[in-house]
């Protein structure tokens, strides 16, 4: 659900260093980043540059050592850690590499948890699972545990989860990292049609094959923004 | 061989290197094997060990029973008939037993001697360890007189040393000492010496020709070889029934005979009270198993890597089995060397202190059957707590941890099902054992506020047994009485002074046959009340409330037509919904080495007396009929002393007094009742076996109720520990703190519940078993079982409440790291 407010995300000077045994980690130095509602964003670079940090950062699971960082017009970087949960139930999904999945809660349960912990009536989560699991092409899986899955549909699953409350942007780190290449091809498919449905969506992702479907795609090498280019990405 | 001294040695390494886990291992297996261990030592001395007499088990105590289910102790003649006449001993004794005074360089003082038929000693099948039986001669009439004395007599009096050969004055001659019987002979549990029953003072010995005559004695059979006890006593009661119909003044409707085993008459309820505090230890033991495994669940999952890197160079699942119980059974070999230091300790510890609350407790030690019984019991707590983790780490699927995070189906703690069940488990275990304390302690609680019917602050007796002959005649020892309750009146400090023939809460009592004025004398048992003899003083001393008419007067002492007082329990049974005050009542005289014995009293009730617990607390008052003393004096005699100042303070005028009447008097002696004794300290020997049973089990409990906290937090926390990559996706997917908190108290307390419904109904189950050393409590009781689980819920969440913190503070970035 895209708002009208421009740009959804601003990231101003945004740096972060890790502080382990007297050693400094600068795992992101200077960043600022713009993202629109309703863009598609890809973040590549090698690995340790900080692509995850810089989603934990998005995605309100960690805050800044420096830097602004503005949500939907509401500034968020000085957020205490229980206003960063509120606003991350409401605002922000999160697709993950490992699926991360709860093993001992049914897809159905899986998919209405960030549902509960918004508050959410429990008419309106039944009827938001529904929507999203149907969205994924899973509805015939609703009762069944992560273990019956394949990976692929728990991916699917994962994905259903994060959209299912409409959050304002999603949040995906490799979400193809565990898939082989036609169940990843699927999900980024799923993810596309999501995009073209209105939503903002930005992934981490190495794989240039998955580049080509980006509408944006920023580059980070040692913490630092590296590159920053629309792609061409005209899908018929 | 030497694979399990490889690993016994890489055991210790591994052990050295973790010390905290280490410490708290070996220190909950000290506790629990040595809980077990002494109890059990205790258990062997006393219920496992064969008594100290030969073939005990063909040892049985032979009573009279009637037909309405009573039973009483066999006259002499009666016994005699039965060693003539029966078929199924092969040998049968009696016992007479009579407090004497005993004289020896220290003063007088009074035992309880067993004056025994010839075949005694070859009966019980026990021999003096010094010195000797009895000869022929030395029990026929006139024969030279001779004690066999007790162990603890001889230690008490001889300092151990040679005794053999001494003469003691006791009761009415100088006997010479042949003998010395081993530690732990103690037949019947009250003689401190045993002599010929020709050797009974001649009033005594000529008593015992009365078939009436139902006093303190024994008989102790030895069943022939082979026989059962139900053949037995189908003959014996046989025989009863032919003496029933040939003596039908004594025996009518004695009709039975009731053998025991002796083990049974020696132990009472101490086989009960001891089989509980065994499984109570073992429940303790149990838990702290259950804390163990899962400390070594944790260390197995933490050292999985460790595992799998020397199963993946070749280690066999065997091998690696062998080595995590290797390492088990050295834990438990130190717990087990700990827990027997410990028992030691307890044991020397419960011997000095509770002598004798526990009979037969001077045998227990911890021997070698002891100690293979805690051998066992540690293999077998090694095996539970071991087992667990080699269970896990045995799981095929090791290599999993090799190649870290294999594709894994959904995220949660794995294992948890393991730990959800030791919480369950021991919430459960300490559920069971609060429920048994607490019973025990509300029956504590229930007995303390009995109250026995009269004032026991500062209240102190003495029995008094003025020696014999020169006290034999009434007069004489009527005269002695008087002058003893002046003297000590007179003593200051003293505040009231009265005479008893029986002190409540002293286990002296009698009883008499009553018939009442207005009502037929109906069956024997509704027609009984106990016999007391009072001074006018009696009532006032005591401060028993009287609730109508008087109490007894000086001049009732000598007035021809005697006045008596009934207690309220008498009123209840023979005069109900009728003012007694003015009825006449006949009871029957009691002193029975005087020619007087058994001869009707007939009184008019003047009064009514409030009801006294004349036995213990746990028993209901009875029946009482008081009458003045003189009317029919007793033998001996209970002085009753109300002082002002500290009891404590008052003994030894009150034993010069005493002496200045009559330096042959005993004030001394072994037990309460041979010198002056606060009624309080009778209270409390009473109570004693309870007394120790309570605190024992509520201590047992309270170590359990220790662990179990322990035991939770520790499951609790590596549960957390566990679930951490859950915990930071919730909270990545929204969850706040206080779900977060929830989450982990809300699953803790599902399982405590659960543990508390099982705990409960093990306890509905286990409980039934102390029914008969619970005091006016059911087992049932909801309250215990409300308060016990209050208290655990209590553990529970005080245990769980800082993990659960713990939880919250579970970084949220952990969901992106993926492992
Ligand atoms: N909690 C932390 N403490 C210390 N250093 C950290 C922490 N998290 C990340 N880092 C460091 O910050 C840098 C960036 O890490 P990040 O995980 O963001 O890299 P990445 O681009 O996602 O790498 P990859 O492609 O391998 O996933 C790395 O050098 C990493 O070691
Ligand atoms: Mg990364």
């Amino acid at each position: 659900m895209a708002l009208a407010i421009d740009p959804l995300i601003r990231l101003n000077g945004i740096s972060k260093v890790f502080h382990t045994e007297e050693v400094e980690t600068h795992a992101l130095s200077a960043i600022d980043l713009e993202i629109r509602a309703g863009e598609y964003l890809a973040i590549s670079g090698p690995s340790g540059c900080g692509k995850t940090t810089l989603l934990s950062l998005l995605g309100l699971l960690d805050s800044p050592s420096e830097g602004s960082y503005v949500l939907a017009g509401e500034p968020v970087s000085g957020l205490s850690q229980a206003q960063r949960a509120r606003v991350r139930s409401r605002a922000i999904g999160f697709i993950f590499q490992a699926f991360n999945l709860i093993g001992d809660l049914t897809v159905y349960q899986n998919i209405e948890l960030p549902l509960k912990y918004r508050g959410m009536v429990p008419e309106e989560r039944r009827s938001a699972v529904h929507g999203a699991l149907d969205q994924v092409g899973l509805l015939h899986r609703i009762n069944h545990y992560p273990a019956q899955l394949s990976g692929g549909q728990q991916q699917r699953v994962a994905v259903a989860r994060a959209v299912a409350g409409r959050p304002l942007v999603v949040l995906a780190d490799e979400p193809t990292g565990n898939l082989d290449s036609a169940n990843g091809a699927q999900v980024m498919e799923l993810l596309a049609e999501l995009n073209r449905g209105g939503a903002t969506i930005c992934i981490v992702t190495h794989d240039p094959r998955y580049l080509d479907r980006v509408q944006r795609a920023v580059y980070l090498h040692d913490g630092r923004l590296v590159s920053d280019q629309p792609r061409d990405r005209e899908v018929a | 061989m030497n694979s399990v001294l490889q690993d016994v040695r890489y055991a210790f390494r591994s052990l050295v290197r973790s010390p905290g886990f280490t410490l708290a291992a070996v220190l909950t297996l000290a506790v629990g094997v040595g809980a077990n261990t002494a109890v059990f030592s205790v258990v062997r001395g006393v219920l496992l060990r064969p008594l100290p007499y030969a073939e005990a088990h063909r040892l049985v105590s032979v009573v009279e029973e009637h037909a309405q289910e009573d039973v009483r102790l066999a006259s002499y003649p009666t016994f005699e008939d039965w060693r003539r006449q029966s078929r199924v001993f092969d040998g049968l004794a009696f016992i007479r037993g009579l407090t004497v005074n005993f004289r020896s360089a220290e003063g007088p003082e009074q035992l309880i001697a067993g004056y025994v038929s010839p075949d005694f000693f070859r009966v019980v099948g026990a021999s003096p360890v010094l010195g000797r039986r009895f000869s022929l001669d030395e029990q026929q009439s006139g024969g030279a007189d001779v004690a066999v004395i007790s162990h603890t007599l001889w230690r008490r009096r001889f300092g151990g040393k040679n005794a053999i050969g001494r003469t003691m004055a006791v009761a009415d001659r100088t006997v010479t000492i042949v003998g010395v019987m081993p530690l732990g002979f103690s037949y019947p549990d009250w003689a401190a010496l045993w002599m010929p029953i020709t050797a009974l003072p001649v009033a005594e010995r000529a008593m015992l020709a009365e078939r009436g005559l139902h006093v303190d004695s024994r008989v102790i059979g030895r069943l022939r070889a082979g026989l059962d006890l139900e053949r037995a006593r189908a003959e014996m009661n046989t025989l009863a029934e032919r003496l029933a119909a040939a003596y039908p003044a004594e025996s009518k409707g004695w009709t039975r005979v009731q053998l025991a085993p002796l083990a049974g008459e020696i132990l009472g309820d101490t086989r009960s009270r001891l089989l509980i505090l065994q499984a109570t230890v073992l429940l303790v033991l149990l838990i702290g198993c259950a804390n163990l495994a899962n400390l070594s669940l944790a260390r197995g999952s933490a050292r999985a890597r460790e595992l799998a890197v020397r199963a993946a160079l070749g280690a066999s699942r065997r091998r690696l089995t062998q080595q995590l119980l290797v390492e088990s059974s050295v834990l438990a070999a130190a717990g087990a060397v700990a827990g027997v230091l410990l028992a030691i300790w307890a044991v020397a510890a419960l011997r000095s202190s509770a002598p004798d609350v526990v009979p037969r407790l001077g045998e227990v030690t911890v021997d070698w059957l002891v100690l293979g019984f805690t051998f066992l019991l540690s293999a077998a707590a090694a095996a539970a707590f071991g087992l667990l983790p080699t269970l896990r780490v045995s799981r095929p699927d090791l290599t999993a941890s090799l190649t870290d995070g294999g594709a894994q189906a959904g995220v949660g703690a794995r294992g948890s099902g393991t730990r959800g069940f030791l919480i369950v488990a021991e919430v459960a275990l300490a559920m069971i054992l609060l429920v048994g304390a607490g019973l025990l302690l509300k029956s504590f609680a229930r007995l303390q506020q009995v109250q026995v019917g009269f004032e026991t602050d500062r209240l102190l007796t003495l029995r008094v047994m003025p020696p014999s002959p020169r006290f034999d005649e009434p007069e004489q020892a009527l005269a002695l009485y008087q002058r003893l309750q002046e003297t000590v009146a007179a003593v200051p400090g003293v505040e009231a002074v009265a005479l008893t023939n029986h002190m409540p809460l002293t286990g002296a009592s009698i009883l008499t046959q009553v018939m009442v004025e207005g009502r037929p004398p109906e069956g024997r048992n509704e027609t009984a009340a106990l016999f007391r003899t009072i001074s006018p003083e009696y009532f006032d001393t005591m401060q028993i409330a009287l609730l109508s008419g008087r109490g007894l007067t000086t001049a009732d002492l000598t007035s021809t037509s005697p006045s008596v007082v009934v207690n309220e329990a008498f009123v209840r049974s023979f005069w109900p919904g009728v003012d007694p005050i003015g009825r006449q009542l006949t009871v029957f005289k009691s002193v029975q080495r005087r020619a007087d014995f058994g001869e009707p009293l007939t009184g008019t009730v003047v009064g009514v007396a409030s009801n006294v617990h004349h036995f213990d607390q746990e028993t209901d008052p009875v029946p009482e009929v008081y009458l003045p003393y003189p009317r029919n004096p007793p033998r001996w005699i209970s002085l009753v002393v109300r002082t002002r100042l500290e009891p404590d303070l008052m003994v030894a005028p009150l034993r010069r007094a005493v002496l200045s009447v009559d330096p042959d008097l005993p004030v001394v002696g072994e037990d309460l009742f041979a010198g002056f004794a606060t009624v309080e300290e009778y209270l409390a020997e009473g109570r004693a076996p309870r007394t120790l049973t309570t605190i024992l089990l509520a201590v047992f409990a309270a170590i359990a109720l220790l662990l179990a906290m322990i035991g939770l937090y520790g499951v609790v926390a590596y549960l957390v520990v566990l679930r951490q990559r859950e915990l930071g996706l919730r909270m990545a997917l929204g969850a706040q703190r206080a779900d977060v908190l929830k989450l982990v108290l809300g699953r803790t307390m599902l399982l405590c519940l659960v543990g508390l419904a099982l705990g409960a109904l093990g306890a509905l189950l286990l409980t039934r078993f102390m029914a008969s050393l619970l005091f006016d409590v059911a087992h049932t009781d909801l309250a215990t079982y409300a308060v016990g689980a209050l208290a655990l819920v209590g553990v529970t969440l005080a245990a769980s409440y800082i993990p659960a913190l713990r939880a919250t503070r579970v970084d949220p970035v952990i969901a992106l790291r993926s492992e």
